[in-house]
């Protein structure tokens, strides 16, 4: 047994030492006040009615007038609250929001509107529709809710929605180039970016009551900023200088705004798209050098502590590896290769994270150009891929074998960035 | 006497049942209330609210099984509530155990005990909340969730914080070398 059980196991007995003290003689006395007190009648009060979590839960401090009107509305309001958990209860288990879990739906945009498919039976089903522009859904990390845009002329909104369509609610202000929506681990707000590309602003909202949008200022713009695992205490982000100027990567508590520097940035050092480990352990993270005539992107993968930073390998005639993406189980990175100094000939390649071999290459030429979005479905066992064509029109997701490379369109063909449902195991 | 008849003569309106069932439940909520509020005083007082709410609403249980971690519930609200009132007002008064239970290596156990008391009064009573109810009443985390009304993934992320913490004092504490992680979260 290791210490770590060992410490579980004890732990019951820990808590019973510090906890202890006399008798609490106080019983006889709450005993009294009870004997005097008449029990609510079985039948005469809504609790009878409704699950036991709902009847313990903790009651407003404020005593309201118990008058008629009231209480018609309070059994209203109960029973509404009574559906929505009727509901909630098809879905009883919750996945973690980290590691791997089942696959779920996989949403997706078209024409303005958000769906959902079921990759097993390929039904879609419509989540957001009217004559609005919607666009980009993203799940929360237990697959109950999607974040979404909604195009307004010039400028965006972040939407949540329930996984069922339902309770669609804004969460924040219109704003200009809106982008990286994502929620944080435990769902309760959204993260997003908005801004110019000279200063890139990074906003939370919460997710449920008042939205009250917030900018996280820590006094530079904040590139591809990502909500550390597991907690999410945290946001690892890039900071937007150029790459003469070069770029570092940071961490900003997001309670305190706390900024402490993972790499400094150094001129002609350039690192974009941070993606933090599903354990929280490592950043891997795509690093350039200034060249007007060819790619340089490699992957590299450093510690969370800003220690260890490496590079992943390729192979000899490759020219460049960029955006990675963490499997679910943190053990593997699915990258984007070139062989040609600009965006042509491309393969997809899922690399040990170890760095121990240059990994599994998909044909070439599936993707040509610009940020290819990959998501690795919840189980680890396929990738979703959103590819382009050379001058970065989307095409049709494809859907990617880790173990042997081989793809296939995805049957719902849906275009734009992947987004699979996390769920229960 | 068998607790699911006890439950039933509550129910009923038997107070001499529910005297019963709260002199056997009352030891451990005040040791509960006591972890989660750090204040003797407070916890008297929540396990006081709970056990007059557990009279009152009694009749509303539906199953009798299910009796204990219902008043579980009801305390471990009760204190949160009182913790809430009381949030302006910090409470950080030390516990003094009467008594010490005979352990082998006395001094290890005492140092181990204060090594966690630590972390838990760092922590909120929100989170002292969650460790007791999972670690200390033995609720799964998704009972706890539903107890707090809390995303389970909030309940098994703190948990998972408190935990770590516990561990990394202990392990500082006990010399125990840490080991590193290496690529993909394994432990070397």
């Amino acid at each position: 047994m290791t210490l770590e059980q060992r410490f579980e196991r004890d732990l019951p007995l820990i808590l019973d030492d510090i906890a202890m003290g006399p008798y609490p003689d106080y019983v006889d006395g709450v005993l009294s006040t009870t004997a005097q007190r008449r029990q609510r009648a079985s039948w005469t009060f809504p609790e009878r009615w409704l699950p036991v979590e709902l009847t313990t839960a903790r009651v407003p401090q404020t005593r309201l007038p118990w008058r008629q009107v009231i209480v018609l509305v309070a059994l209203i309001a109960l029973l509404l609250a009574a559906s929505a958990l009727y509901i909630g209860s098809r879905q009883t288990t919750l996945p973690e929001p980290f590691g791997r879990a089942s696959n779920g739906l996989v949403a997706y945009a078209r024409d303005g509107d958000i769906y959902t498919v079921d990759p097993k039976t390929n039904r879609s089903t419509p989540i957001t529709t009217g004559r609005d522009l919607d666009t980009s859904p993203t799940w929360s990390r237990d697959g109950t809710r999607l974040a979404f845009r909604r195009e307004t002329g010039a400028s965006s909104v972040a939407y949540v929605v329930d996984a069922d369509g339902r309770s669609a609610a804004p969460v924040s202000d219109p704003m200009r180039n809106m982008s990286e929506l994502a929620f944080s681990p435990d769902g309760s707000t959204v993260m997003f970016t908005a801004g110019t590309d000279e200063l890139r602003e990074t906003w939370i909202a919460n997710t449920t009551g008042k939205p009250d949008p917030r900018r996280i200022d820590v006094g530079m713009s904040m590139v591809s900023p990502t909500f550390r695992p597991p907690e999410g205490s945290e946001i690892i982000f890039a900071n937007g200088s150029s790459v003469e100027q070069g770029r570092g990567i940071f961490a900003v508590n997001v309670k305190t705004g706390a900024v402490r520097t993972i790499l400094p940035a150094e001129p002609g050092n350039f690192r974009d798209w941070i993606r933090v480990s599903p354990d929280g352990s490592h950043i891997a993270y795509s690093a350039a050098t200034a060249s007007d005539v060819r790619n340089t992107f490699v992957v590299h993968i450093v510690g969370a502590d800003g220690t260890g930073d490496r590079a992943l390998p390729m192979p000899e005639r490759a020219t460049f590896q960029d955006g990675p993406s963490w499997s679910n189980d943190s053990q593997r990175l699915a990258v984007a290769r070139g062989y040609a100094d600009r965006n042509s000939d491309m393969a997809l390649t899922v690399i040990p994270a170890d760095g121990s071999s240059t990994g599994i290459e998909t044909e070439r030429g599936l993707t040509g150009c610009c940020d290819t979005a990959v998501e690795w479905a919840p189980d680890d066992t396929v990738i979703l891929v959103s590819p382009n064509d050379l001058d970065g029109v989307r095409k049709p997701q494809l859907l990617w074998n880790p173990e042997t490379g081989a793809t296939q369109v995805a049957p719902w063909g849906a275009k734009g960035d992947p987004a699979w449902q996390r769920t229960s195991r | 006497m068998d607790q699911r008849w006890l439950v039933e003569q509550a129910r009923k309106g038997d107070h001499d049942a529910f005297a019963e069932l709260a002199r056997a439940a009352v030891v451990r909520l005040d040791r509960a209330a006591r972890l989660i509020l750090r204040d003797p005083e407070l916890a008297r007082d929540a396990v006081q609210d709970g056990l007059i709410r557990a009279w009152r609403d009694l009749p509303g249980l539906r199953d009798p099984e299910a009796f204990d971690g219902w008043l579980h519930r009801l305390t471990v609200n009760a204190c949160l509530d009182l913790a809430r009132r009381r949030r302006r007002r910090p409470i950080e008064v030390e516990l003094s155990p009467i008594h010490h239970p005979a352990v082998a290596d006395a001094s290890a156990g005492v140092a181990r005990r204060d090594l966690v008391e630590n972390v838990l009064r760092s922590l909120d009573a929100d989170g002292r909340a969650i460790v007791v109810l999972h670690y200390y009443l033995g609720l799964p985390l998704t009972e706890v969730a539903a107890t707090l009304r809390i995303p389970v993934g909030t309940v098994k992320s703190r948990l998972h914080h408190a935990l770590g913490e516990m561990r990394v004092a202990i392990a500082t504490d006990t010399n125990e070398p840490q080991r590193e992680p290496i690529a993909g979260g394994q432990l070397a």
